[in-house]
């Protein structure tokens, strides 16, 4: 509806961006490195509509099914505002935010499995390495805007069952974790603090590492050390770069790169190999290597994405552009120096590609 | 029942005046008809008020459109429905349904809903912050007459006519005594509700009260598909919680010459708010409110030069909460309006008048301050008969607004009776009349307060949007003695909508809006209507077809909607049938309409499928002594069929709405 809904569902589009851009690769840790052909494109759709999907890009043959899901599962709508997806063996967990409720679906087919519903504004999902029969997923609680969103929490899963068996709580607007050194840190967009889990033992009382600003999105690099984009205040502060030791002293920034100007700063990205960072600022995407000193001063490619990922299979970058939000996007797709090779275009707001 | 109507001329000249007088009061009644017809004036006794001052209204200077009117006999079906149930029915217009109770805006040849005026006693009331009306917050019974005109129409209406006008009129009535009517209605899915309306007159004094009230769960099954089948589900906050209209009307005259007016119209819906059936259930729920006041003073200065002036006052409030979060807007309107009519010569009138306009909002997506602006537009309409057979109409607005001035929006209009009353070869009692009539104008549309003062984005420097627009159409009429007519027409359109406003995410990922792009439409609109009268047995059946090419044709690097594609959520075909037979006291009406495929996104790549719906209604009047009783039963969606006006949004299924009516003179 067009009638006050219009400034809210915009505003609501617009949270949805400030916050929804991070859609890590996996980190580096023993799940399917996704060396397959295929490349799943997030599309969140229309918030209004309520219709959201996963494209299948298949590599070897360039063809391209806008809406795996329904044309596996008899035209069935996979939900509203789909979040992302995280590959746990042969099975895909969609994350279907504002439906609130995970689609289990067998890769690459997206024939539904189960669905584990009971949650609320789930957003992503990472599987635990200590028990690979759990998985973690982030939730926010509270809102919607303009009332305030509250500290949100994980639920944890159990994979077998399906089925949520504990809640852990965490800091406002947790988005995607990620698992390093047995420790899960959670980026709370909208606390000052990373919550730290013991992947061993996550009924522990959770811990926080304090932040000058929040963090938007987390890359753990072949070290098995942290980097954290502290980048949610756009209009006021430039986003920081932040570089955490590894263990024993995995509290402690070793480095810090403060942007040069205000206004952006977000989806850091880590490459397969752990070298090479990724982010967007700017009307740009920039790629630094861990070692560098500074910040990179110019980009690699000169357009400002959705969603960034990083083919593990072949280095190709895959990157989205949501356009306005509301027609079918693009998947534009680059050599790993930035040169562009191709683009086709896929459903509303894509936010990102997983590999399979 | 609808019928179609070109302007009457009304001729002005010493005599003609006090004949011009009856002429447009006995065209004014409810079951008269436009153009005038014989069979009418000797088969009905009409009991014409002695000195009346009869206003001229606007549709006299708006020669060269097409009006849909929708008369009290089609209105008195749908008492204490919404406008958008009797248009959706009873009228081949579409309209954007969220479903029932929820959102419903018009979309009047491929435009927007911003493009559409809704007018109450000739005064704009859109809700000034969106620019738009929903038609499902203005229950019916307060008006009885609706009239929809398609087409650029801004010299007579003013801003935001660019796709066309639905006007909401009250005409009282002169007939001296009381009469009134009570009626109960109870329908599927919890709808319950109930109407009044009261009318007296007497000499000097006539007035009329209407009163409405409905509620409704709408807790209907719907089918969705999911991975494991169809599933059938219970629609869960769709809920009209209530919704109750109250209007009052008088007229007082003063003298012989002098007319005093005043009306209010209230109106409360609390709904609420459905979201899409993909996601998860909400708690969101809609309070809308509006209050108007209007007092007009009109007087005939000599036989051939009336003036008017009226004052309105309108508060509109808009109060929306979701699980805790609320937003709140409260809005009012005062303006003024004065005009002058005169007689030119002998075949010609010409009206000067001049209005303005002041808004104040407080909005919560303004920030805490008040807001308010004025808006001021002077106008100057002529109508010009230079022969019997031919009426040519030349209107001009100009507008000041908050951003400076609005373009000159002139419009020339031209009827002309082609072929009058010619007998043809069925005898003497057959007659044709054949009307040609073309017209051109220009319209704009004032910023709205939402895209002027909206934090963050508003856009103070925002043009308004300008619409050219002209059309042609051929009536021709075959009337066979006092028992058969049949009406056809096609006309052709092609507007041209520039600067159209489009809001885009800047580079801060700010929504802002701009003016974007241009937009062409063009169409075909053809009805065919059919009226038979044979003892006590009556019979009309109408049916049209209307095409609509819409789309955008320029637009700037910013704005990623691709050119060339229809816009989305604009059919391209649209049909309708409706038959009403009346025998002895029985009622039986049926319609049909069919709407073709919608694209759900700007690029038309999704789709929504197109639908055809049945509904009747079958009625019975037991005429007792002094009173009349009515019992109707509606049914609606009679194939049951699945369709969504809107993503998301599953309409009901087959449901009914039983009716009883009791009417005292």
């Amino acid at each position: 509806m067009t009638k006050l809904f219009r400034p809210l569902a915009l505003s609501a589009a617009l949270l949805s961006f400030l916050a929804s851009c991070h859609n890590d690769s996996p980190s580096p840790t023993p799940t399917p490195t996704g060396a397959g052909q295929y490349a799943f494109v997030i599309n969140e759709g229309n918030f209004s509509n309520g219709i959201g999907s996963v494209s299948r890009f298949d590599k070897t043959s360039k063809n391209l099914v806008a809406d795996a899901f329904s044309a596996a599962n008899g035209g069935a709508v996979l939900g509203s505002v789909v979040e992302s997806m995280t590959v746990v063996d042969t099975l895909g967990y969609v994350v279907v935010n504002n439906s609130n409720k995970i689609e289990v679906v067998s890769l690459p087919r997206f024939k539904s499995k189960a669905t584990i519903a009971g949650l609320n504004q789930p957003r992503f999902v990472v599987r635990s390495v200590a028990n690979p029969n759990r998985a973690y997923v982030t939730e926010w609680l509270g809102g919607p805007f303009p009332a305030p969103y509250t500290a949100g929490r994980i639920s944890v899963i159990d994979l077998t069952t399906n089925k949520v068996v504990s809640t852990i709580p965490v800091g406002i607007n947790p988005e995607k974790p990620v698992l390093v050194g047995g420790k899960l840190y959670v980026p709370n967009t909208s606390s000052s603090f990373l919550t730290v889990i013991d992947d061993a033992a996550p009924s522990n009382a959770p811990t926080t590492l304090t932040l000058p600003a929040p963090a938007g999105s987390l890359a753990a690099d072949k070290n098995n050390s942290l980097w954290a984009l502290c980048s949610t205040d756009y209009a006021s502060q430039p986003a920081t770069l932040l570089h955490f030791n590894a263990s024993p002293s995995a509290g402690t920034i070793a480095n810090a790169f403060p942007f040069p100007t205000v206004g952006s700063g977000s989806g850091l990205r880590i490459s397969p190999d752990g070298s090479q960072l990724y982010y967007s600022y700017g009307k740009g995407e920039y790629r630094m290597n861990i070692t560098d000193a500074a910040l990179p001063t110019t980009p690699l490619i000169r357009r400002s994405f959705y969603g960034f990922n990083i083919d593990p299979a072949t280095g190709t970058l895959y990157g989205t552009d949501a356009l306005n939000y509301s027609n079918p996007g693009l998947l534009l797709r680059y050599q790993p120096n930035g040169t562009k090779l191709d683009s086709t275009t896929v459903q509303v707001s894509p936010n990102g590609v997983v590999f399979y | 029942m609808l019928r179609f109507s070109s302007f009457h001329p009304v001729v002005f000249g010493p005599k003609g005046w006090l004949a011009g007088c009856a002429l447009a009061a006995l065209l004014a009644s409810p079951a008269a008809h436009a153009q005038t017809r014989p069979d009418t004036l000797t088969t009905r006794a009409h009991r014409l008020p002695e000195a009346q001052v009869r206003a001229v209204r606007p549709s006299r200077f708006a020669i060269g459109s097409r009006r849909l009117v929708l008369d009290s006999t089609a209105l008195a079906q749908y008492r204490g429905a919404a406008l958008v149930e009797l248009l959706e029915a009873r009228t081949p217009l579409y309209i954007k349904n969220y479903g029932p109770g929820q959102l419903a805006s018009i979309s009047l040849r491929g435009t927007s809903a911003r493009h559409t005026a809704v007018l109450w006693q000739g005064l704009n009331i859109n809700i000034p912050s969106l620019g738009e009306a929903d038609f499902a917050i203005l229950p019916v019974g307060a008006a009885t007459r609706v009239a929809v005109q398609p087409g650029p129409a801004a010299a007579l209406y003013g801003s935001g006519t660019i796709g066309g006008a639905v006007l909401l009129d009250t005409d009282l009535d002169w007939r001296p005594g009381l009469r009134g009517s009570v009626q109960a209605d109870a329908g599927s899915f919890g709808l319950r509700g109930g109407s009044l309306e009261a009318r007296a007159a007497t000499a000097g004094v006539a007035a009329r009260t209407a009163a409405s009230w409905r509620t409704a769960q709408n807790d209907y099954p719907y089918t969705v598909q999911e991975a494991r089948g169809p599933v059938q589900r219970t629609l869960t906050n769709a809920v009209l919680h209530h919704q109750w209209s109250f209007s009052q009307d008088v007229a007082l005259r003063l003298g012989l010459a002098g007319e005093l007016t005043a009306s209010a119209w209230l109106t409360d819906t609390d709904r609420d708010i459905q979201p899409s059936v993909y996601a998860a259930p909400t708690l969101t729920r809609e309070r809308d409110q509006s209050r108007r006041l209007l007092l007009g003073y009109r007087r005939v200065a000599s036989p051939r030069r009336q003036w008017s002036v009226r004052g309105a006052w309108f508060e509109d409030v808009l109060d929306y909460s979701d699980n805790g979060a609320t937003s709140h807007s409260l809005m009012h309107t005062t303006q003024a309006q004065a005009d002058h009519t005169a007689a030119l010569g002998q075949r010609g009138s010409l009206r000067l008048g001049a209005e303005v306009q002041h808004f104040a909002a407080l909005i919560d997506g303004y920030g805490p301050t008040e807001v308010s602006e004025n808006r001021a537009a002077a106008f100057a309409l002529l109508r010009y008969d230079p022969r019997p057979g031919l009426r040519l109409s030349a209107n001009l607005r100009e507008a000041l607004l908050p951003g400076g001035a609005a373009p000159l929006t002139p419009t020339a209009g031209l009827e002309w009776d082609w072929l009058g009353g010619r007998p043809t070869a069925l005898g003497d009692s057959a007659r044709h009349t054949l009307t040609l009539r073309a017209s051109a104008s220009r319209s704009y549309r004032a910023p709205t307060l939402n895209e002027r003062y909206w934090r963050p984005g508003g856009n103070p420097n925002l043009r308004p949007e300008t619409g050219q627009g002209y059309e042609g159409g051929l009536q021709h009429r075959l009337r066979l003695g006092t028992l058969a007519s049949l009406l056809t027409e096609v006309a052709v359109f092609h507007q041209l909508v520039d600067d159209w406003v489009q809001w885009m995410p800047d580079d801060q990922g700010i929504w802002t809006p701009r003016n974007l792009r241009q937009v062409r439409s063009q169409g075909l609109e053809t009805t065919a209507a059919l009226r038979l009268r044979h003892q006590g047995y009556r019979l009309h059946a109408r049916a049209a077809y209307s095409l609509t090419q819409t789309l955008k044709t320029q637009g700037s690097a910013a704005d990623y909607d691709p050119v060339g594609v229809q816009l989305m959520f604009v059919p391209r075909h649209q049909g309708s049938f409706t038959t009403d037979q009346q025998w002895r006291g029985w009622l039986l009406s049926t319609q049909a309409s069919a709407v073709g495929q919608r694209y759900t996104d700007a690029s038309g790549t999704a789709a929504l499928p197109a639908y055809a719906t049945v509904g009747a209604t079958l009625g019975y009047t037991w005429h007792l002594a002094g009173f009349d009783l009515t019992g109707t039963v509606r049914g609606y969606n009679l194939l049951n069929q699945q369709y969504s006006a809107y993503p998301g949004r599953p309409a009901p299924p087959r449901g009914w709405l039983a009716s009883l009516r009791l009417d005292w003179r």
